[in-house]
């Protein structure tokens, strides 16, 4: 039989370091292939979530995004956020309320473009949390934006890790 | 509440033999940068500091570190005639730390997102690294960036777009993290 280790917090023998976090003690993941194109400015959903219940309120949460989307034309910009609703309650922006984290643009033909966000968060809590991708247009441009590039090819990924702390 | 208080995690059969296996981890380090740095480069050079810093301290010299860099910005390139790109070198106490194979002339470097000859383009650095720093002092891993055009005065941005007016319809700021995950070696 393997040996298994049950634990609910992993810190290094001197503590935490200042602002950091130590050990992971879960990790999950959510994936989707089913694209979302969106016109609007404000911010919308995605298909692309996950949810954790952290096991103590002084856990950070690490979240991975992962994945591509596509500016779809000449001089549109797609801004990529992720929102988090915890306990149910309505999802709000973790991020700049209207950059987001990240984005991507070309003022010529469209980009498919990589995306990465990685984001150390502290919810404080110990409710279930849902963190979702969110992402929107711009008013430069045409058309639709859209995440993840394809639909129903290639899947765009997001993690979660419970960090001791 | 049980609490593991360790410095070294490892699978009970040990680790597997290799240069980039680890254990489990035993801390994590971020750094979240949300202002904007830009620096002023003339062709073909590296930027003098880093554009955004993670210090760790290992807890052990055999440990492990998982770098992940996630940077969002862009080059001032577009427009001109030749051969911007948006790229970086991973840094490990203000030394490069790992770049492409040497091949005659060409640039070698860590990371490089889009090319862009005469079109402006905003897409993300992404690097992910497992460093052996064999070492228990403060480790300070950072993103540096280069300058890859022909040209003089060329500004490389982290956290902006290359042009800079008030909108919100054609200029941004954005987030770049660069996170140090300590690793059981």
């Amino acid at each position: 039989m393997s040996s298994e280790l049950r634990v609910d917090k992993i810190v290094p023998v001197d503590g935490v370091p200042t602002g950091g976090g130590g050990g992971i003690i879960q990790i999950l993941q959510g994936s989707t292939n089913n694209r979302v194109e969106t016109s609007s400015q404000s911010f919308v959903a995605t298909n692309l979530s996950a949810t954790i219940t952290p096991k103590f309120s002084t856990s950070k949460i690490f979240v991975m995004v992962s994945g591509d989307c596509n500016t779809n034309a000449d001089d549109n910009e797609i801004y990529i956020t992720i929102y988090r609703s915890i306990g149910g309650a309505s999802f709000s922006n973790i991020g700049n309320s209207s950059y987001g984290f990240a984005c991507a643009r070309s003022n010529s033909d469209r980009l498919h473009s990589a995306v990465s966000i990685n984001y150390l968060d502290s919810p404080s809590t110990t409710s279930s949390i849902e963190y979702k991708v969110y992402v929107r247009k711009t008013a430069a441009g045409s058309g639709n934006v859209e995440f993840p590039v394809n639909n129903g090819a290639q899947h765009s990924f997001i993690t979660l890790m419970e960090v001791s702390s | 509440m049980s609490e593991l208080r360790t410095n070294r995690i490892v699978p009970r059969d040990g680790l597997v033999s290799g240069t980039f296996n680890g254990g489990g981890i035993i801390q994590v380090k971020q750094t979240v940068k949300t202002d904007v740095y830009s620096e002023s480069l003339n062709a073909h050079t590296t930027a003098s500091a880093d554009a955004m810093q993670v210090a760790i301290t290992p807890t052990r010299s055999d440990s492990k570190i998982l770098i992940l860099i996630s940077a969002h910005g862009s080059s001032s390139y577009w427009g001109s005639t030749c051969c911007g790109a948006w790229q970086g070198f991973l840094m490990r106490n203000g030394s490069i730390l790992v770049q492409g194979d040497a091949d005659g002339s060409r640039q070698r470097m860590t990371m490089r997102a889009g090319d862009s000859d005469s079109t402006y383009i905003e897409e993300p650095l992404n690097f992910n690294y497992l460093d052996s720093p064999a070492t228990t002092s403060t480790v300070t891993y950072g993103l540096r960036l280069h300058n890859s055009d022909n040209g003089n005065g060329k500004v490389l941005y982290l956290n902006r777009s290359p042009t800079d007016n008030d909108s919100v319809t054609t200029t941004t700021r954005t987030v770049s993290t660069i996170t140090a995950m300590e690793v059981s070696g």
